[in-house]
């Protein structure tokens, strides 16, 4: 038997003895992972020199030593921590900076002078230095502010170890923290010594968080200026008012936003003189839709014309923030005039394109000659053309734009809500989606119970055809074939209106006259699974589960000179429950139905 | 690295100017600016990160960007970077994402075994942290993230979503402005333990960073039955049962007794063991806590999964879509009108989103879900050990038992500690 499992199993035993541990047979116990498990266990249970010592023997066993430092790092017992101290200095299977961390973890007092001894020989510094900041001993400060100063990663440390001086000696703790807000280099390390200074109501709050205002960093600022919000010194405001008039312009616009967040009452006043100054105005722009009224809107609007790209850009989106809260308050009116001026006057085409938006939300009919020309707003042009064409009150114009729009638009939700709008109108829609070669009048039956596998699924009932006119008998019901047409641009007909729509198939039938008989792809779409027949013979069938897109399958048939039947099977689980036909030459290209 | 589009953070370093403070202005295409939108790294894409309830869901919204994903399991990794539409970039190492400057907040989405390390990491690194339930896997490690989140003022919210429903809340309204009269009981229950046939050890799937996967847990050969979803079912990583649903219903029964920041005095439980079982963790318990109170709360495996607050005019029972009472007139008073209010959430990630642009404490904070999980941590320590203990929650210690004690922590394996 080999030593270590015989110093296992004398570890064991007396485990056992002691705590009532189940006995491990020799067979567990020559497995490796037993003897990890009993280690483990006796991580959790044992207790006295003895059961110390012999882990210690097996930190020199190279499989083991891992397990046993968990076990030391665990045991509560003085003597694990003396053995781990020891070995810092002897050989063992583990690396010293192992041991290092564990000693952290049991914030081992006695370790305290070797870590400063490996500290100052520059040794295992990336454990030491966290294990001494854990540790929490005062002796470790100049170590740990020289770390501090040496690198970044030990930041994290240092607050640690200042958060464990502040539970001892707040006011040692508070000049820590000044000191760590001034030499940190990691903003998170700053905003956390503001943090410690507020935990410790240390009087330099005020002046810290004031300084972090000025921050080149974003969440520093952020975090100081929500904390001088959320615990705001007697008398903030006032004085950061004050101080207004003698700061830089980006710090102006810091204080700025700051009382405007304090809901300082002449804070309004302030972000308007700001603009008329003309000091660097951009951050006073940004804060104009925090307040309400016309000299606000004017000032926004004047901001316009500014000179400064930079400025015109924080202008215009001041301004459409003020239309969208007019919008919100159905200020109909109020969101036109400025979207206006927006539409006439953008600071960008990125600003324009939210301008078009704007209208299209507002859809007030005097807009519709302000829409930009731009070929890359052109898609959200016709959307916000869409909107408008709702409120004219002429019909011929009404059909003009609706049919653009209809033909123009590449979305299809844009298209189909011109085509619906027409439809409302009284105009043919179904040659918008035939132009595209999809086909949107079908005659549909449903639903019957859903297949169970493929091979049912490709198969149908109706051996001699679909007759339209006779009801069809589902479990005893009749159910009768009904005329539907759609009026979605793609022709994707919406099948959740026949019932029940779950775990359910239904079938759709149509008769197409074709001039001449060629070689023809059929593109189809559905959610879920499809079987398509033409003329009889099944031409495609996936028998799936899946949401539409529009040619989602590709079959490739023929067409007869005349009359050809198309029958579709689509099958449902849950949801969504839909499919399109598109008709498409030998190669592919959508054929235009409406010849 | 490639080019990454503009973060919220990114923008602001860039013009130069900090968030404004005047509240969530949308723009006119419904899509927040830069400026209101929060850049997001997953770490954890597996089927609940990479999934519905928190890739997908933050794909929908609104002001949510996500940058950056990570996971130990490459496959996973990709899955989630093609749901961007490879606007995240994918990282298998967590370390490296945490280099990210242009992120605002991070989700931990990981085994509970790296959430200390993930979320402490993160509190470090300056992000923001959204960390999955149960906040931690053990007493120690849920200390030292509270203690992180707190030193760097992070805004933490914890993945107890029931905190944002409406009938958890309306449930704890009614408990706290004594509708129910004197709360005598709460009965949790939280449904049984699984079982599975064991597996043998195998080698990792080449996808699988099996190191990496474990982390600071103890050093095993690969076994399918360890990793992923099933990882919660074994001491190394989780706590079974106990703290999988306990997370949830604990943390709205220790809401509703205003324990948040505290916990129970006594504990004592039983449990019925695994045998032949693939698995570590109990597959039927029964767990008797005592509060300072008075307040006895039963958590058993068994019965219909909610929380049941007995009280002196009655019995009131809270759970996923459902809320009953034994008398009708419990439930007179709806939720927000009571004196006693309660922090109004109706979507979590959305409150984590607001409170990240507010600098407030979200729905579920870090310091009240550690909380939850150490009363989810100290059943389990009382089935292991089998007796009666007195836990003291201002010390976080059980008094006088150091074989308990002992397992409030867990060392972890080199190099990886906190």
């Amino acid at each position: 038997m080999r030593p270590l499992t015989t110093a296992c199993l004398a570890l064991l035993a007396l485990a056992g003895c002691r705590n009532q541990l189940r006995p491990f047979s020799t067979v567990e116990a020559s497995e490796v992972t037993a003897r990890r498990a009993a280690i483990r266990k006796l991580a959790l249970t044992t207790t006295g020199t003895p059961a110390c010592l012999e882990l210690d023997a097996l930190l020199d066993d190279a499989v083991l030593a891992g397990d046993v430092l968990f076990a030391l790092e665990r045991i509560s017992d003085p003597e694990a921590e003396r053995i781990l101290v020891d070995r810092l200095h002897r050989a063992s299977a583990l690396p010293t900076s192992a041991i290092i961390r564990s000693l952290g973890a049991r914030r081992a007092a006695s370790a305290v002078p070797s870590l400063l001894t490996f500290a100052g020989a520059q040794r295992h510094l990336h454990a030491v230095i966290p294990a001494l900041a854990r540790i929490g001993d005062d002796r470790a400060e100049d170590v740990l502010r020289a770390a501090l100063q040496s690198d970044t990663r030990y930041e994290a440390d240092w607050l640690r170890f200042v958060e464990g001086v502040a539970r001892r000696d707040p006011e040692r703790a508070a000049t820590l923290y000044v000191t760590t807000t001034e030499t940190a280099r990691l903003p998170q390390t700053r905003s956390a010594a503001l943090l410690g200074l507020v935990r410790v109501d240390h009087a330099d709050i005020e002046r810290v968080a004031l300084l972090q205002l000025a921050s080149t960093n974003v969440r520093e600022r952020h975090l100081s200026r929500a904390l001088l919000v959320r615990r705001p010194p007697s008398g903030l405001a006032t004085r950061v008012a004050a101080r207004l008039g003698s700061t830089t312009a980006p710090m102006r616009g810091e204080l700025l936003r700051l009382l405007t967040a304090l809901r300082y009452v002449g804070a309004r006043e302030l972000v308007l003189r700001e603009i008329q100054l003309d000091r660097d105005s951009r951050p006073a722009f940004q804060l104009l839709p925090s307040f309400d009224g016309d000299d606000i809107a004017e000032a926004a609007l004047g901001g316009l014309r500014h000179e400064r790209p930079d400025v015109r850009r924080a202008a215009n989106d001041a301004v459409h923030q003020l239309a969208a809260l007019r919008l919100a308050t159905d200020d109909r009116n109020g969101a036109r005039a400025l979207v206006e001026a927006t539409l006439l006057q953008p600071a960008s085409d990125a600003l324009l394109g939210e301008s078009v938006d704007l209208a299209e939300r507002i859809a007030d009919p005097v807009l519709l000659p302000l829409l930009p020309t731009n070929s890359l707003l052109h898609q959200r042009v016709l959307k916000a053309r869409l909107a408008i064409a709702a409120n004219l009150t002429d019909k011929a114009s009404r059909l003009r734009l609706l049919d653009e729009i209809a033909r123009g638009s590449t979305d299809r939700g844009t298209r189909t809500g011109a085509i619906r709008q027409l439809k409302n109108l009284g105009a043919d829609t179904s040659l918008y989606a035939r132009a595209a070669g999809f086909l949107p009048r079908w005659h549909v039956l449903g639903s019957f119970p859903k297949a169970t596998d493929p091979k049912s699924f490709e198969m149908h009932p109706f051996a001699a055809g679909p007759t339209l006119d006779q009801p069809f008998e589902v479990r005893g019901k009749p159910k009768r074939w009904k005329q539907h047409e759609t009026i979605d641009a793609d022709g994707h007909v919406d099948l959740t209106f026949l019932r029940p729509n779950s775990n359910a198939v239904a079938y759709a039938f149509l008769e197409l006259d074709w001039p001449r008989a060629e070689k023809i792809t059929l593109k189809v779409g559905s959610d879920d699974g499809v079987a398509l027949w033409v003329n009889g013979q099944l031409a495609h069938a996936n028998f799936t589960t899946r949401g539409i897109r529009t040619d989602n399958d590709t079959a490739k048939t023929h067409f007869l000179k005349g009359k050809n039947h198309l029958l579709v099977k689509v099958s449902q689980g849950g949801g969504g429950w839909e499919f399109c036909v598109r008709v498409a030459d030998d190669k592919g290209k959508p054929i235009d139905l409406t010849r | 690295m490639p080019p990454h589009p503009l973060s919220r953070r990114r923008f602001l370093s860039h013009i130069g100017v900090g968030a404004v403070g005047v509240g969530p202005l949308l723009r006119a295409s419904g899509r927040p600016p830069v400026l209101d939108r929060v850049a997001l790294g997953i770490v954890g894409v597996g089927s609940l990160g990479g999934g519905g309830h928190h890739l997908g869901r933050c794909l929908r919204m609104n002001d949510i960007d996500v940058l950056a994903v990570c996971d130990a399991d490459s496959q996973r990794v990709d899955r989630a970077v093609a749901k961007t539409n490879g606007r995240a970039q994918g990282y298998r190492d967590f370390r490296r994402l945490l280099e990210r400057s242009d992120l605002d907040a991070v989700l931990v989405v990981t085994p509970d075994h790296w959430h200390a390390l993930h979320a402490v990491h993160a509190c470090e690194a300056g992000f923001d942290v959204y960390c999955e339930k149960p906040l931690s896997l053990t007493v120690a490690g849920g200390r030292e993230m509270a203690n992180a989140a707190r030193r760097y003022g992070t805004v933490f919210q914890v993945g107890t979503q029931q905190r944002s429903d409406k009938r958890f809340r309306w449930a704890c309204e009614l408990v706290r402005n004594g509708e129910l009269g004197k709360i005598r009981e709460v009965r949790v229950c939280i449904g049984r333990g699984p079982e599975a046939a064991p597996m043998p050890n195998a080698t990792p799937p080449t996808q699988l960073d099996w190191n990496m996967w474990l982390g600071p847990a103890p050093a095993v050969p690969y076994n399918q039955r360890r990793s992923h979803y099933t990882f919660r079912w074994f001491w190394d990583y989780s706590g079974g049962k106990m703290t999988d649903w306990g997370a949830h219903h604990h943390d709205i029964a220790q809401w509703a007794l205003d324990m948040e920041g505290s916990g129970p005095r006594e504990v004592e439980a039983e449990g019925v063991w695994p045998q032949g079982n693939a698995y570590e963790t109990p597959v039927d318990f029964k767990v008797r806590y005592v509060y300072d109170n008075g307040v006895v709360m039963n958590t058993v495996s068994k019965g219909e999964n909610g929380i049941t607050f007995v009280g002196e005019r009655g019995e009131l029972f809270v759970s996923r879509g459902k809320i009953s009472a034994t008398a009708k007139e419990l439930l007179d008073k709806k939720v927000g009108t009571m004196p006693i209010q309660l922090y109004e959430s109706t979507n979590h990630h959305a409150n984590f989103v607001q409170c990240i642009k507010e600098r407030r404490d979200p729905a579920s904070n870090v310091d009240a879900a550690h909380r939850t999980a150490t009363v989810c941590h100290i059943g389990n320590i009382a089935m292991q050990v089998g007796r009666k203990l007195s836990w003291d929650p201002e010390a976080e210690r059980f008094t006088g038992d150091d074989a308990a004690n002992r397992l409030l922590a867990k060392p972890m394996r080199r190099p990886w500690s906190l």
